[in-house]
């Protein structure tokens, strides 16, 4: 005897759960497109790519963990993640025990990607900060040091986005 | 180079062969080309309204525009590619179809009859003279078929591909697409009443079906089940392939299907039928998803089965995305096909 259907999901509370990621989503997307336009004022040195090859460690950066994992593999070892791999990582991403620079880096400079030799801008030195902020007691307070010598380039930005916020604003009126 | 983009243009009607004409201006605009797209209104109907197109269109030459001669026309639809110019690259996206085409057993009307006769005629007269590409294997069987003529098989990618994204599922099939019959959302809207596990569908689209749609539901008393949708925006929609749990998208003699690919790309597995044509060349049955009879029952059990091993529909939805990065789908490459010497 065929069992009975069960009962539906609540549409209107997935839909409600579609429309808050969407509007999430929009609003980073719109974050995108203001660094892109901070990035514009400030001579575009680290402006990430939103389109086309991946050439610096940046625009990897600027993806979604899946996606960067994905572009990782095809970019740096010439070819479709592995199940194992591509789980070993995303797994290190979502508990926060690697940062994207680090799950780069270590696909970057395995033995596979040193095969490759694919040259991304700004990720070894960026690696290997990463990993420098790993050593106990001298990492912490490496990171302290760059956080002060970054300072200046924060006040940059903000006046920077002060100036595109004023734009937008000026574009926007009719 | 100088290049006219030919097509054929619907007013107040916008579809997946207006965005495909968009992205290709933008690609040929990108690698460098002047590009023109130049349009000329069409009408379905009645059958001497596209016989007056076909002759509207062999009367174009498109050798002399005042001063400006293009290198090369690139034709898109029936029966742009009817113009005068030496060097023609025909991108077929679909011939005329009318009712009467062999094996649609659709009856006996002697204008239909000879419409489509005419409209082979022409087809293999001025195809002849082009470099001929088509939209999938789908288009180029047909033409094949019809023709007795070949096309180099020239895909392409959806519209803002990089913006979609992978999310966990929630208890819902997407059905995404114009709501025309040729789609058949009817036909999942009737699967539905089949469906056992706890599974909605959302039904994203506009189009001329709707109130039939609606009237559906009602008679099966599905409203709890199925949710018209309407018109989503952009972000809406991609967060809607983004945490579905499958795509339902069975239409009927598809050329292409922008939506498999957008499934795809969202990592989510397809349900798609025996007769939907295009689709078929993207979806492996137990591979990245699943094709099934044009029949209610067979459609719900896919979907239940989806449901009942989540772990499966996952591992379908990677494959799937997999397919997708291994076609290597790039406007550029479309551009340089299209525009290489003969």
């Amino acid at each position: 005897m065929t069992p009975p259907p069960s009962p539906p999901p609540d549409l209107d509370a997935i839909l409600a759960v579609i429309h808050a990621e969407a509007a999430r989503r929009g609003a980073a997307a719109a974050v995108r497109l203001d660094a892109q336009r901070l990035d514009a004022h400030r001579g575009g040195a680290r402006r990430p790519a939103l389109t086309g090859p991946l050439r610096h460690v940046n625009d990897y950066l600027a993806l979604g963990s899946e996606s960067l994992l994905d572009a990782a593999y095809r970019a740096l070892l010439q070819r479709p993640p592995d199940q194992r791999g591509l789980a070993g990582y995303r797994h290190a991403l979502r508990t926060g025990r690697r940062t994207k620079v680090e799950v780069l880096g270590r696909i970057r400079f395995s033995a596979e990607g040193r095969v490759h030799r694919v040259h991304v801008a700004g990720l070894r030195a960026a690696f290997v900060l990463a990993l420098a902020y790993r050593v106990p007691v001298a990492g912490p307070l490496l990171g302290w040091l760059v956080a002060l010598a970054r300072l200046p380039l924060h006040w940059q930005d903000r006046r920077a986005l002060e100036r595109a916020a004023q734009e937008a604003a000026a574009e926007s009126e009719p | 180079m100088r290049i006219a983009v030919a097509s054929v243009q619907v007013p107040f009607i916008t579809g997946g062969a207006e965005i495909l004409a968009q992205g290709l201006v933008a690609a040929l605009r990108e690698a460098g080309h002047q590009i023109e797209l130049v349009t000329l209104p069409f009408r379905f109907f009645p059958p001497a309204e596209v016989t007056r197109a076909m002759r509207a269109w062999e009367s174009e030459d498109f050798r002399i525009f005042n001063l400006y001669e293009p290198d090369l026309v690139v034709c898109l639809k029936f029966p742009a590619y009817g113009l005068a110019h030496s060097r023609k690259t025909a991108w077929l996206l679909h011939q005329h179809k009318s009712g009467h085409a062999p094996g649609t057993g659709t009856g006996t009307d002697d204008g239909e009859r000879a419409l489509h006769e005419a409209t082979v005629s022409f087809d293999r007269r001025h195809l002849a003279d082009c470099r001929r590409f088509a939209l999938s294997r789908h288009v180029a069987q047909a033409l094949a078929r019809s023709t007795g003529l070949a096309a180099d098989v020239l895909y392409h990618p959806p519209h803002a591909a990089d913006a979609f994204y992978a999310g966990h599922a929630l208890d819902y099939v997407l059905v995404p697409s114009r709501l025309e019959d040729s789609k058949r959302q009817a036909l999942l809207i009737r699967a539905m009443a089949h469906v056992r596990a706890p599974v909605g569908a959302l039904v994203a689209g506009t189009g001329g079906q709707h109130a039939a749609l609606r009237s559906l539901i009602g008679t099966l008393d599905l409203g709890s089940r199925v949710r018209l949708l309407g018109h989503v925006s952009p972000d809406d929609l991609r967060a809607l392939y983004a945490r579905a749990l499958g795509v339902f998208f069975g239409p009927r003699d598809e050329d292409y299907g922008y939506v498999t690919l957008e499934a795809m790309l969202a990592h989510k597995p397809v349900i798609t039928c025996t007769d939907s044509g295009g689709p078929l060349e993207f979806v492996e049955d137990g591979i990245t998803g699943a094709v099934v009879a044009p029949e209610p029952e067979a459609i719900a059990g896919a979907i239940d089965t989806l449901w009942a091993d989540r772990a499966r529909a996952r591992r379908l939805g990677e494959n799937a995305h997999e397919r997708y990065r291994a076609l290597d789908l790039r406007w550029d490459r479309v551009a340089q096909a299209l525009t290489a010497a003969p």
